[in-house]
């Protein structure tokens, strides 16, 4: 993959509304071509941190540039590089309208000809599926297919920065596949950058590479999702799975200093383990002497949800 | 004038227009307020009026109530430029277009004014076209009408009154949290406004017989007129926020 630079550079970016300050001082930076993953309860901070970067908001205090482009200098450019799926995004477009007209006036906006506009319509209508609908008023359509209007509006000008929040939220599991394709395919070959906002976890860990984890409008982990996972090594869970009755042994378990949370998850003994490599001979003589007859002692892999948990807990 | 500009204000309008409430004020801007003249003039003809005074009772008519054609239209759908947009959430992604503040605000005002001025020019020629009808029939002079100095004074009004209206409804649709708050807010202020404007105009032609005006009347009325367009239009672009819009 080629990566040509910087995409999206944050410099301690705050908003404040009123009375509730909604991020606090947060900085990133995210490469050209890269597919970065944020994340984030409700009310963290995501959207705001979209609609600042997407020119709707301004900042409080802070910098940020969209490929070398201040968003506070040239708004104006930086809305023509960017493609954004707002949040509950099926639900933003002109109801009484058909689906071309709808495209075809957000096309024109951005500038396109009317031959370019009809081109990238049909293009888009065809590969979202969307081409019957073409003539079909929006109101009219599903929810679901409403979502891929957005994602053909968001892609409609060839932007090279896309911002999508949610954006397989309503989609049915081969569409949220293609879609999900499609945000690998536009980042590998057209060197396209997403930044994406999402809630769902296994999909953010199947397309990014990076992610931030945001709570209460301050970034609490940033970075590859590899090199996350590895600074929260020292703590790692294994199941063991026991001939006996594995209840039994929790307070045995509860009894090593290097083990914590030892509990029973169907039938079977989970542990999280300071130091495994040090520590595990010992876990195992310890269950060993007290009669417990283990069958299996795997390690289990982190996922981008038990991360996303340890965080957030790790800051509670 | 972008090409982008006007694609957003006439695309707007045919969306304006599918909604029902639009419907109505073009129909009674358009059909109520026109035929009202005209069935005073009918009425005034029939009973035999001297022509001095059919001519200034339509002329007054004519100055008064012309522009508030333009007006009741440009009102509704100048409320539901932000506001309404807003609760159909389609703000966002319109705001998300490289068009800067000012060329979506000039997209708006085309929107509101456009069917609005297609409605005041076409009152204007049913009215005058109503008159040389009636004056034929009735037995009534030939007479210009409206005399170039009223017809001036009617044309210049129709626009700046409306472009005052849309104006302060920009300010309000703005600023309120839904549509219907945006009606009632805007029909409070756009009465305050005009109710004061017509008392105003009223005096000025109460004065006299209104056949034509002279250069001071005409100047003075326009500038009235000028004066209230100005002010809030200005308003409009120093204080356009997208930040207000979308943080609200």
């Amino acid at each position: 993959m080629k990566k040509l630079g910087i995409a999206i550079k944050v410099e301690n970016l705050t908003k404040q509304f009123e009375t509730t300050l909604a991020l606090d001082h947060i900085s990133f930076e995210v490469d050209e071509g890269e597919v970065f993953g944020y994340l984030g309860p409700n009310g963290a901070g995501k959207s705001t941190t979209i609609r600042l970067l997407s020119t709707l908001l301004t900042p409080t205090d802070g910098t940020a540039s969209i490929l070398g482009i201040d968003i506070h200098d040239e708004p104006g450019e930086i809305r023509r590089i960017i493609g954004v799926l707002p949040e509950e995004a099926a639900h933003t477009h002109y109801g009484t309208i058909s689906v071309y007209e709808n495209l075809k006036f957000f096309g024109k906006l951005y500038g396109l000809s009317n031959e370019e506009a009809d081109d990238r319509i049909g293009y888009l209508l065809e590969f979202l599926d969307l081409t019957e609908y073409e003539d079909s008023r929006v109101e009219t359509l599903s929810t679901g297919n409403r979502q891929k209007l957005a994602i053909a509006r968001a892609l409609i000008h060839k932007p090279k920065v896309l911002f999508l929040d949610e954006p397989t939220a309503s989609l049915d599991p081969i569409m949220a596949r293609k879609v999900r394709n499609l945000i690998l395919d536009l980042s590998e070959k057209e060197n396209l950058t997403f930044f994406i906002s999402s809630h769902n976890l296994p999909e953010i860990q199947r397309i990014c590479s990076s992610i931030g984890i945001l709570n209460k409008g301050r970034i609490l982990k940033l970075g590859k999702i590899n090199d996350i996972k590895e600074s929260l090594n020292a703590m790692i869970q294994y199941s063991i799975r026991i001939q006996n009755d594995p209840s039994q042994f929790i307070a045995v378990l509860d009894s090593l200093d290097f083990v914590e949370n030892p509990r029973v998850v169907h039938g079977t003994l989970v542990v999280d383990v300071k130091n495994p490599d040090e520590n595990n001979p010992l876990l195992v003589d310890a269950l060993v002497s007290s009669g417990a007859k283990i069958i299996e002692l795997r390690e289990e892999e982190i996922t981008l949800e038990d991360l996303y948990i340890k965080t957030l807990e790790g800051q509670k | 004038m972008k090409e982008e500009v006007k694609i957003l204000g006439i695309t707007q309008f045919r969306i304006a227009y599918k909604t029902r409430y639009v419907k109505m004020a073009i129909i009674i801007g358009s059909f109520i307020l026109t035929g009202s003249i005209i069935a005073i003039m009918v009425l005034m003809a029939a009973m035999n009026a001297p022509f001095n005074v059919l001519m200034t009772v339509t002329n007054i008519d004519a100055i008064l109530m012309l522009p508030l054609a333009p007006v009741i239209v440009s009102y509704y759908i100048a409320a539901d430029s932000f506001v309404g947009e807003k609760e159909r959430r389609t703000i966002e992604p319109l705001l998300l277009t490289p068009l800067s503040d000012r060329e979506i605000l000039m997209g708006k005002y085309i929107t509101s004014l456009l069917p609005a001025f297609i409605i005041f020019i076409s009152s204007l020629v049913s009215v005058v076209i109503s008159w040389y009808i009636i004056a034929l029939l009735f037995g009534y002079p030939l007479f210009a009408f409206p005399d170039p100095s009223i017809l001036f004074v009617i044309i210049m009004s129709g626009i700046l009154v409306s472009l005052s209206a849309v104006s302060i409804m920009f300010i309000i649709s703005e600023r309120v949290h839904n549509l219907f708050e945006a009606y009632q807010v805007g029909g409070v202020v756009v009465l305050f406004v005009f109710v004061p404007f017509i008392a105003v105009m009223q005096q000025i032609m109460s004065s006299s017989t209104v056949i034509q005006f002279d250069l001071l009347t005409t100047l003075f009325l326009i500038g009235i007129d000028l004066l209230g367009a100005i002010i809030p239009t200005i308003l409009v672009y120093d204080n356009f926020n997208r930040d207000r819009l979308i943080s609200r």
